[in-house]
């Protein structure tokens, strides 16, 4: 993962992720992916922020846009996304990982 | 009707580029939106940040798209709307410290007098830096000029000559009426004259804005060479020293009036206990603050271009 990615994809309710994760089950455009996003992480994102999200992701080539309907373009996770993606992902899964096996060793009083 | 109107006017905050590779989309997912709930004050708002947003993201002011020649650019051009800034805030500071010398016990005058003069010499200084870098840009303007693109900002150089004009003739007939007015008079006691003055500083705060919109108007359309560029990014790095020093020495100077004469900064009777706290302090304060810390943000852009890349071993 680039530099320019990683600063992107900090914290789990960065709008970029958020929008990546939506983005792995298939193309959506704008309003789908409110509603998705609502939906799975419970983030309500404004259309100005969602859309900043969307320039700065197809910028680097971490999605891309396919054909319009009726004014309304969908995007989709290109293979440089889920690349990023599956890695942002796997170092969260790990800090979780940690932080639940402290907290078991806490609980027993070790 | 009126309501996409409105959703349609909201996109203007957007950089035109922007809108014509995106505006579509988001007037189709903003009324979307609209079939459910309306369009709130925090709606547009938060179309309005995002706007600004991808406008100073265009201009190079934030992230890393820019290339580095843009941040450069825009990098030094904050810096000289911030010295503009810091011109008002320390015309404001010479006023306030008109004469202080005799406000002061001359056993804590030592500190005040190193501190202003100080403050005067950092701002000289600043001020040689940005006279150096504008006849730096003249080759630059001279290519623009021959690329025709005068046309481009004459409404806005035509503004500030105006201005300016307008500043010089009010000087003059502020200065004929001061020159019948004794010290007391011109120092609150006549209101129509402190109204009046107080009009001509807002009149010279509009000039000087006019006319850094006018170089920045033109600076941004100048195709530097990246040995001027480079040279206009060390003047914006020496002003932003400038103001570091002009704002840490005035604070200096402030700190010691307030110490030991108070009543000078409230414009109260000499010897009078009160707050040094007055309403020009504060604004002075925070007009130098803020120029400061757009410099530091312009040279923040500047610098994070010369910033080594670092290759990874694997």
């Amino acid at each position: 993962m680039n530099k320019k990615s990683s600063q992107l994809l900090r914290r789990p309710n960065d709008p970029p992720l958020l929008l990546l994760t939506s983005l792995a089950s298939g193309p959506k455009h704008g309003y789908a992916l409110l509603k998705d996003i609502e939906e799975f992480a419970g983030v309500t994102l404004s259309p100005g922020t969602l859309y900043g999200a969307i320039t700065r992701l197809e910028e680097l080539g971490l999605i891309e846009p396919v054909a319009e309907v009726e004014r309304r373009r969908p995007y989709r996770i290109t293979t440089d996304g889920r690349q990023v993606l599956r890695e942002v992902t796997t170092e969260m899964r790990r800090l979780a990982d940690v932080g639940v096996a402290r907290l078991r060793l806490a609980a027993r009083g070790v | 009707m009126k309501r996409n109107r409105d959703v349609r006017r909201l996109l203007r905050w957007y950089p035109s580029s922007w809108r014509d590779r995106y505006g579509d989309e988001l007037l189709a997912l903003l009324e979307d939106r609209l079939v459910e709930a309306p369009l709130t004050i925090r709606l547009r708002s938060s179309v309005a940040i995002a706007g600004l947003r991808e406008r100073l993201y265009g201009s190079g002011m934030l992230g890393s798209r820019s290339s580095p020649s843009t941040q450069r650019r825009t990098g030094s051009l904050t810096v000289l709307v911030a010295w503009s800034m810091m011109a008002v805030g320390g015309a404001s500071f010479v006023k306030m410290a008109e004469h202080f010398r005799a406000a002061l016990p001359t056993s804590s005058r030592a500190v005040a007098i190193v501190a202003y003069d100080t403050t005067a010499l950092a701002g000289l200084l600043g001020t040689l830096f940005v006279v150096v870098g504008v006849t730096g840009a003249l080759p630059g303007f001279v290519r623009f000029l021959r690329a025709d693109k005068w046309p481009q900002v004459r409404g806005m150089f035509v503004r500030s000559v105006v201005s300016s004009l307008v500043v010089v003739v009010a000087t003059a007939g502020l200065s004929w009426w001061a020159h019948h007015l004794n010290s007391a008079q011109r120092n609150g006691g006549d209101g129509v004259y402190s109204g009046v003055f107080l009009a001509f500083a807002l009149l010279v705060v509009i000039t000087i804005g006019l006319w850094t919109t006018t170089g920045v108007a033109v600076a941004s359309r100048i195709d530097f060479t990246p040995r001027e560029l480079r040279r206009e990014s060390c003047l914006a790095i020496a002003v932003s020293l400038s103001s570091i020093v002009v704002v840490a020495s005035a604070a200096v100077w402030g700190v010691q009036i307030g110490l030991h004469a108070p009543w000078f900064l409230n414009g109260t009777a000499a010897g009078v206990a009160t707050s040094p706290w007055s309403a020009q302090v504060i604004t002075t304060m925070f007009v130098m603050t803020l120029a400061l810390v757009t410099a530091l943000w312009g040279v923040v852009r500047v610098a994070s271009t010369y910033r080594p890349t670092r290759v990874s071993a694997q």
